[in-house]
């Protein structure tokens, strides 16, 4: 019966069927009720889904306020707009010039979470450390997931596999600075057949407070021109 | 979807981005929010409301704007900007209005269901004497007891999120797939909501 109900709230019957569902919702009980049932389990999941993201917008006001922002009282007295005209002109220069643009976060956001929650793992449940790491990285447990990587690297420290997953997951521990050494060491290595270690740094600069927009680019502009591992994504981020 | 032609998201990218599914959908719903925070700022100089009233209804307005954007009812007449400044700036005067006269909660009146709107006078009429505020209540508790997924599916469904889009963010083969495990869902809740 709720797939009917269901089929009538999404305009999936007949008009035929539409009016022999309204005509009968009149007189049938059983069908008033599961109904009942539908609408307001729907209203009760969209207050619940609202609650949930009122909470993350909350998390988000938290995140904002925290940000160093210009207080003061407002000065009525006008000889101090003059002042107060340079001053803005000044610190909108300034905030202007070395503030990047809200999308360029975004999308690295987007990258991140698209690419780096879930790392591929062999399916042949094989015990080497490498896939031990992988699978302790899906299950979210990041910190002891780069334990492992980090004792792959000491026994061979020139692992690209092992110094590739270490920078992931230290930027996803939003260790930023450690992420960039790994990267660094990824792309200095020029044996590799597809090197991101390039593209890798700049995703991780764009994710670092404050933003260093300008290195970013620089690194975006190489991984185009030296074609290397993440152009696509560097083409459509310098657009 | 050009990301980096302003500093700020373009309403198109915005409109776009609301519609669409999970992690761009979220985040652009992210940077609205941050876009044009500095209403509640606004609001507390020009309305003489707190921080947190102003941020409360700020939130809600732009929850109001999304699902506004979700279900078509923004049709793009005026820019997002202002449309979300008109839906904000009438909330804040309703709110004072109604602390003016001691009735609080005005923005935590009950919405009735989009879809009973557009029904003929007479099953509206009916379909709205089954919405019942114990009963919503009721299964605001049932529904957190369904498992992570359900509950996933349910919310989204809620949200107006289409089976073809749940299947793409819950990872189900199909649209048909997604609307069966959905109904199911469904029918757990309503053995939940008897026993």
């Amino acid at each position: 019966m709720l797939e009917k109900i269901d089929k009538y709230f999404n305009n999936e019957l007949s008009l035929s069927e539409r009016q022999g569902f309204e005509i009968q919702l009149v007189k049938d009980k059983e069908l008033k009720e599961n109904v009942s049932f539908y609408l307001n389990t729907r209203t009760a999941a969209k207050q619940l889904a609202d609650d949930k993201r009122r909470g993350e917008f909350e998390e988000l006001r938290k995140k904002i306020s925290l940000k160093p922002q210009e207080s003061g009282k407002i000065k009525p007295m006008i000889w101090l707009s003059g002042l107060a005209a340079s001053i803005v002109l000044v610190v909108g220069f300034w905030w202007f010039s070395r503030t990047p643009d809200l999308a360029t976060d975004v999308l690295a956001d987007t990258y991140i979470q698209e690419n780096f929650q879930n790392l591929p793992v062999k399916m042949d449940a094989s015990a080497d450390s490498l896939q031990m790491g992988l699978r302790l990285f899906n299950e979210q447990k990041l910190s002891e997931a780069q334990i492992v990587f980090e004792n792959i690297l000491k026994r061979k420290y020139s692992d690209s596999e092992a110094t590739k997953y270490a920078g992931i997951t230290a930027l996803r521990l939003k260790n930023y600075n450690e992420a960039i050494q790994y990267f660094k060491l990824l792309a200095s290595q020029k044996d590799l057949f597809a090197n991101p270690g390039k593209f890798y740094q700049a995703i991780t600069l764009l994710q670092q407070s404050p933003i260093n927009k300008k290195e970013a680019e620089v690194l975006l502009k190489e991984v185009i021109d030296d074609d290397l591992e993440g152009k696509e994504e560097a083409l459509k981020m310098l657009k | 979807m050009n990301f980096f032609s302003r500093g700020t998201l373009s309403d198109e990218t915005i409109l776009s981005g609301i519609v669409s599914d999970g992690i761009l959908q979220r985040n652009t719903e992210n940077k609205l929010y941050e876009q044009y925070f500095y209403f509640i700022k606004d609001a507390t100089f020009k309305h003489k409301i707190l921080d947190d009233e102003a941020a409360s209804l700020y939130t809600d307005s732009v929850l109001a704007f999304i699902e506004n954007v979700r279900s078509n009812r923004f049709q793009g007449n005026s820019a997002v900007k202002t449309y979300l400044y008109q839906i904000f700036s009438n909330k804040c005067v309703d709110f004072i209005r109604k602390t003016a006269t001691n009735k609080m909660s005005v923005h935590e009146t009950e919405s009735m269901d989009d879809s009973v709107f557009m029904m003929p006078d007479d099953t509206k009429n009916i379909l709205q004497k089954l919405i019942s505020e114990n009963e919503v209540t009721i299964l605001n508790v049932k529904v957190k007891q369904l498992g992570e997924k359900c509950q996933q599916m349910v919310l989204a469904w809620s949200e107006g999120f289409t089976d073809n889009q749940i299947a793409q963010e819950l990872g189900y083969q199909s649209a048909n797939v997604a609307k069966n495990s959905r109904l199911r869902c469904l029918d757990k809740l309503r053995e939940l909501y008897k026993s």
